[in-house]
C-alpha cells in the first residue's frame, strides 16, 4: 500500500499533505524531502490528515524529527486526523506538543 | 500455524504486513485494532531489517499462531543478539525537541500488545508478540458449569480459566492497562510494584480492575517468581457471579480488604509528604528577615503568612552600603516545593546583585537574564524592588510584573504609585524595565504587597480588593508600622470568615522618619 505526500511551503509555513499508509516503507521519502527545508525560518508545520489512514512510529519519527531538526521555534498543526490516527498520537504522547484541530484556515 | 522466512530487506516489509494482517484478521479482530498490531510487529521488523545482519544479508521468520483466545505472533531472526525489551521506555511526556528518536516503537509494540517476550535459544533472537481477543473467550466458555462449585477445597473454577505461564521478571500489567481479567496464582509469586507488595500462590490478583468502573489496572504486577497462573476475563467473572454466590462473597470481601489495605497505605504516604511539606514550609519562612533594624531614620516591618500549600512569596530588605537600604517583595507563579526552591534562588540573586551597588533596574535585569538561561520549568517571578537613600528619602525602584505599592503622603492619602505593570522576570531576555524616582518627606510610608492580600477570599467568593485595602492603611496608619501591618492581616482574616487562604499573604512597609 502506497502513501502519497505533498509537501508545500511558504510564508514561513511548511503544509504536508499526508494520504494512505504511513510506515517505515515509505517514510524515507518524506524525510528526504522536509529536510530541505532545514535552516529555513519557519513558524508553522502543518500536517493535513484526512487521508491519513495508517501511522506507524517511523510515520512518528518523522514529525518528531521534522520539529527538532527544521522547526525548533515552528509550531505544529495536525489537521482533521481520524481517530485511528489520533489514538497512535496519544499513545505517543506527542498530542500534547501539536494543536490537534478539525480544520485549518489561514 | 503459519510461518514464513523472508529476506531481511526493506522491499519485503509490505509482504510481511500482509502474512500479520492476514492472521489478525482471521483472529477476528477489528480493522483499528489489526493496524495497532501492524504496527506493534513493524517496529520490530524494522529493527531486524536494519540492525539484526550488519553488512550481510540474513533471513527472518514471521509464525503467526491463532489460538481461540489470542493471536501470537513470532518474530525470529539469527542475527547479532538483541533484545528490545532492554531498552529503557523513552519519556512520553517531554517535548518533542528533546525526544530521543529511538524507543518509542518498541514503547508502542509494548502499549499495543498484551505480551511481549524475548528469548535469545540457539544463537536465534526470538521475539513473541500476542495480542488477547477477549470477546472469542467469552464464546469459548459459552457452555459453562451451570451446577454451584462444590464449597471448601480449590473453590477457582480452573477448568474454565485459561492456564497461563510466565517467568520471572516478566510483567504481567502495567498501571493504567486496560483491567480485562483477574489472575489466579497457581505457583510463584507476584509483586505489585507501586505498592511493593507480594502475591503468593493460592491467592488472586487483578480483581480490583475487574471490578473498578474505571476499568483501569490501579498498580503494576511483575513476577517475583516463575509463574503460573489461571485467568478469567471480566465476563466470565460476571457470569460465575450468578453461579456461586460463596465466591462472589469471597471475591467482594477480598476486594474490599485490598481496597481499605491500600487506602491505608496511601494515607501514610500523604502524611509523609504532608509533614516534608511543613518543613520545606518552615525552611522557606527561615529564609525571610524577621529581626528589623532599629534606625533613627526610618522603620521597617514585614511580614509572610504563607498559605497551607507551600507558597513562593518572599520579601527581603538589606543595606547595600550605609547610606542605602534595599527592600524587594516578590510572588513566584504556581505552589508547591517547586514555587519554593524558585522563590530562594531569585531571593539570592537579587541580593547578590544588588549588594554590587547597581541601579534597581539594572539588579532585576541582570537577575531576569541569569534565571531565564536555566529556566526549563518555565517558572515566573513578579518583583518590586526599591533602594532607599537613608539621608534623603529618596525612593528608586522598578517593577517586574508586581503589584505597584501604595504610598502615603503627609495629607494622609494612600495612593498606588503610578507605574508601568513590567514584565515578570524570568520568561524573557533582555527584557528592560525603567527606573522611577520618588521622595519620601519625613512621616511618609510606602505599603508593598502581594496579590495575597487583596485577593484573599470570604465564603462569598469576594476579594479583600484594593478599596478595602486602602481603607484599613488609612485608618491603622498611625500606629507603630508592625501594628498597622498586623492590624491590615487581622482585617483581612476578620473578612475571610474562615475561608481557606490560597494564597501567601506578604507585606512590607517603610516610614521614613528623617535624615
Amino acid at each position: 500500500m502506497e502513501s502519497k505526500y505533498a509537501v508545500s511551503c511558504n510564508n514561513e509555513m511548511v503544509k504536508v499533505e499526508l494520504c494512505g499508509r504511513l510506515d517505515a516503507t515509505n517514510t524515507e521519502g518524506l524525510q528526504i524531502e522536509l529536510k530541505k527545508f532545514a535552516g529555513q525560518k519557519i513558524a508553522k508545520l502543518i500536517f493535513f490528515a484526512k487521508d491519513l489512514e495508517y501511522i506507524s512510529s517511523a510515520g512518528l519519527r518523522v514529525i518528531i524529527f521534522t520539529k527538532q531538526k527544521i522547526g525548533v521555534d515552528a509550531e505544529i498543526f495536525l489537521i482533521a486526523a481520524q481517530p485511528a490516527i489520533l489514538s497512535v498520537i496519544k499513545m505517543s504522547g506527542l498530542d500534547n506538543f501539536m494543536t490537534i484541530q478539525e480544520s485549518y484556515s489561514e | 500455524m503459519e510461518s514464513l522466512i523472508f529476506p531481511a530487506k526493506l522491499e519485503n516489509l509490505e509482504k510481511m504486513f500482509a502474512l500479520i494482517r492476514e492472521a489478525a484478521a482471521r483472529q477476528a479482530f477489528a480493522a483499528e485494532m489489526i493496524d495497532k498490531i501492524q504496527l506493534a510487529c513493524e517496529e520490530a521488523l524494522v529493527n531486524v531489517i536494519n540492525y539484526a545482519y550488519p553488512g550481510k544479508d540474513g533471513d527472518l521468520e514471521i509464525t503467526c499462531f491463532n489460538s481461540e483466545s489470542f493471536l501470537e505472533i513470532g518474530i525470529n531472526d539469527s542475527g547479532i543478539p538483541f533484545d528490545p525489551l532492554s531498552l529503557p521506555d523513552p519519556d512520553i511526556h517531554a517535548p518533542m525537541e528533546e525526544r530521543r528518536i529511538g524507543g518509542l516503537g518498541i514503547f508502542m509494540m509494548k502499549k499495543i500488545m498484551d505480551e511481549v517476550r524475548y528469548k535469545r535459544e540457539n544463537d536465534r533472537n526470538m521475539l513473541t508478540l500476542v495480542k488477547y481477543n477477549v470477546c472469542r473467550i467469552g464464546e469459548a466458555n459459552g457452555a459453562l458449569k451451570k451446577e454451584p462449585l462444590p464449597a471448601g477445597a480449590c473453590r477457582w473454577p480452573l477448568d474454565f480459566m485459561k492456564k497461563e505461564e510466565f517467568k520471572k521478571g516478566d510483567v504481567i500489567f502495567k498501571a493504567g492497562d486496560t483491567a480485562d481479567r483477574m489472575f489466579y496464582i497457581a505457583k510463584g509469586a507476584i509483586r505489585l510494584v507501586e505498592i511493593n507488595k507480594i502475591i503468593t500462590a493460592g491467592n488472586v490478583i487483578g480483581e480490583m480492575g475487574v471490578f473498578s468502573p474505571f476499568k483501569e489496572r490501579t498498580a503494576s504486577a511483575v513476577c517475583a517468581e516463575d509463574l503460573e497462573t489461571y485467568t478469567m476475563g471480566k465476563d466470565e467473572v460476571i457470569k460465575f457471579f450468578g453461579q456461586d454466590p460463596v465466591l462472589a462473597i469471597d471475591l467482594i470481601q477480598l476486594s474490599i480488604k485490598r481496597f481499605i489495605e491500600n487506602l491505608k497505605a496511601e494515607t501514610a504516604a500523604r502524611e509523609r509528604i504532608e509533614s516534608e511539606l511543613r518543613i520545606a514550609q518552615e525552611i522557606q519562612a527561615s529564609m525571610l528577615p524577621t529581626v528589623f533594624p532599629q534606625r533613627k531614620e526610618f522603620e521597617i516591618f514585614a511580614m509572610m503568612d504563607p498559605a497551607k500549600e507551600i507558597g513562593g512569596d518572599f520579601y527581603d530588605f538589606f543595606f547595600i552600603d550605609d547610606k542605602r537600604l534595599c527592600f524587594v517583595i516578590g510572588d513566584v507563579s504556581g505552589k508547591g516545593v517547586p514555587a519554593a526552591l524558585f522563590m530562594a534562588i531569585t531571593k539570592t540573586l537579587i541580593k547578590s546583585e544588588a549588594k554590587r551597588g547597581l541601579p534597581s533596574d539594572q539588579i532585576m535585569a541582570n537577575v531576569n537574564n541569569i534565571i531565564c538561561q536555566d529556566n526549563q520549568t518555565c517558572q515566573f517571578v513578579t518583583v518590586f524592588c526599591v533602594i532607599m537613600d537613608i539621608a534623603s528619602g529618596k525612593l528608586k525602584f522598578c517593577n517586574f510584573g508586581h503589584n505597584p505599592p501604595l504610598v502615603c503622603d503627609s495629607s494622609g492619602c494612600f495612593n498606588f504609585i503610578s507605574i508601568a505593570g513590567g514584565f515578570v522576570v524570568g520568561v524573557m531576555e533582555n527584557v528592560k524595565c525603567e527606573e522611577k524616582e520618588l521622595i519620601l518627606a519625613p512621616g511618609d510610608m510606602i505599603f508593598l504587597y502581594t496579590d495575597g492580600v487583596t485577593e484573599a477570599m470570604n465564603p462569598e467568593q469576594e476579594q479583600f480588593s484594593e478599596a478595602r485595602l486602602k481603607n484599613s492603611l488609612t485608618e491603622f496608619k498611625d500606629k507603630e508600622i508592625k501594628d498597622t501591618i498586623n492590624r491590615i492581616r487581622q482585617e483581612i482574616q476578620a473578612f475571610a470568615r474562615g475561608a481557606q487562604q490560597s494564597d501567601d499573604i506578604t507585606m512590607l512597609a517603610v516610614r521614613y522618619r528623617g535624615g
